[in-house]
């Protein structure tokens, strides 16, 4: 019992001794593992709903009575959070300059436009993947328009 | 004692049971099951390709799979201990699940996760969480053990391995507020970062406050 207690104690000193060193040379070589803070999150939906918008730009051309046209964008569930979930994009038209769509994560619109795609947004978990805890990764899903 | 005090008591003591042990049963089994896709040894799930940096290192590799094998042990076999209808009915089974949860805890789940402490998600903060939790479960198992073992003090043996286990769930608290607060839409990293602290310190507390409503003896454990 005793032997079987200090094994286990030599184990844990040894862990944490080359854990320490391993860690120490990661860092001298700059090879560090750098997690995801899950800040570009938000840029990478941004980016995929920006791109949609510009697929579909000549749709847009359509409503010239709209100045504005803003999108309710979903996708699918590997939201971090619901305020990220929700991603407004609008559309500034003039008769003859398209601008470049501004992306915004704040809040959803009412207004919808029918011949623009829908990426659909759920904050659904999957609960089979408990061991994950909640969804990190972001996924945009293009519509069954589309 | 009058009769209907004392069923009112134990339909009470049956409810606050069957409303912790239910949850806490299905979530760590879920949490187990979640855990066998691993041993496929596929590195590309998601868990794992987010550690490809970590992933292609041998010693972190084998200190994962040996951290969620035992990890599995661990919730499965400590399941089985806070039975008390095992403890009087079935003693043996006790004393084998105990002695599989001592064995993996010390021996292979404490020291591989302290390991990997050092590598974990998050900053400096939440390292340091990890590896207080590492050691405090390492040092209540084993005092645990010993306090069985040696002394024979079943009462300081019971409370120290209930410090044990509540360590051992933070692997089931900690996910089960990271889903509370995503829900409530925190950003992913103040999530992480305020799930891992509440579960573990959260735990800590709710043990505590637990051992000192059960015992008067709770600063004798504390010295033993």
């Amino acid at each position: 019992m005793k032997t079987f207690m200090t094994i286990c104690i030599f184990a844990m000193c040894s862990a944490g001794i080359y854990g320490f060193v391993d860690m120490a040379n990661d860092v001298k070589k700059g090879s560090m593992i750098q997690y995801d803070r899950g800040e570009n999150e938000s840029v990478i939906v941004a980016d995929g709903a920006a791109s949609f918008a510009k697929k579909h730009t000549h749709r847009i051309e359509t409503i010239k009575d709209t100045p504005v046209v803003e999108l309710e964008i979903k996708s699918d569930n590997n939201f971090v959070s619901k305020k990220q979930a929700k991603v407004k994009v609008q559309k500034i038209i003039t008769p003859t300059v398209i601008e470049e769509p501004v992306v915004s994560t704040e809040l959803k619109s009412d207004v919808k436009v029918d011949s623009m795609p829908v990426v659909v947004v759920e904050d659904h978990i999957d609960y089979r993947e408990f061991s994950r805890g909640a969804p990190r990764k972001v996924k945009t899903k293009k519509s069954k328009k589309d | 004692m009058n009769s209907r005090i004392l069923s009112a008591k134990n339909a009470s003591t049956f409810g606050v049971v069957v409303l912790f042990w239910i949850p806490i049963a299905f979530l760590s089994l879920l949490l187990v099951f979640n855990t066998i896709p691993y041993f496929s040894f596929n590195p590309h799930l998601p868990f794992l390709e987010e550690r490809t940096v970590l992933y292609n290192k041998l010693v972190w590799r084998i200190s994962f799979y040996v951290h969620i094998a035992a990890g599995s042990f661990c919730i499965l076999t400590a399941l089985l201990q806070f039975s008390s209808w095992i403890l009087k009915k079935r003693k043996k089974i006790h004393i084998i699940a105990g002695k599989i949860y001592v064995f993996v805890v010390l021996l292979i789940g404490a020291p591989s996760g302290f390991y990997m402490t050092f590598f974990a998600e998050g900053g400096v903060g939440e390292r340091i969480c990890f590896m207080l939790m590492a050691i405090f479960w390492f040092y209540s198992t084993l005092c645990g053990f010993k306090a069985a073992a040696y002394e024979k003090n079943f009462l300081s043996h019971k409370y120290w391995m209930m410090r044990s286990y509540s360590m051992a769930l933070t692997a089931v608290t900690f996910r089960i507020y990271h889903i509370i607060f995503f829900r409530m839409g925190l950003a992913h990293f103040d999530n992480y970062s305020i799930s891992l602290w509440i579960s573990v310190f959260g735990n800590a507390l709710v043990c505590e406050a637990i051992i000192f409503s059960q015992s008067k003896q709770y600063l004798k454990t504390l010295n033993s």
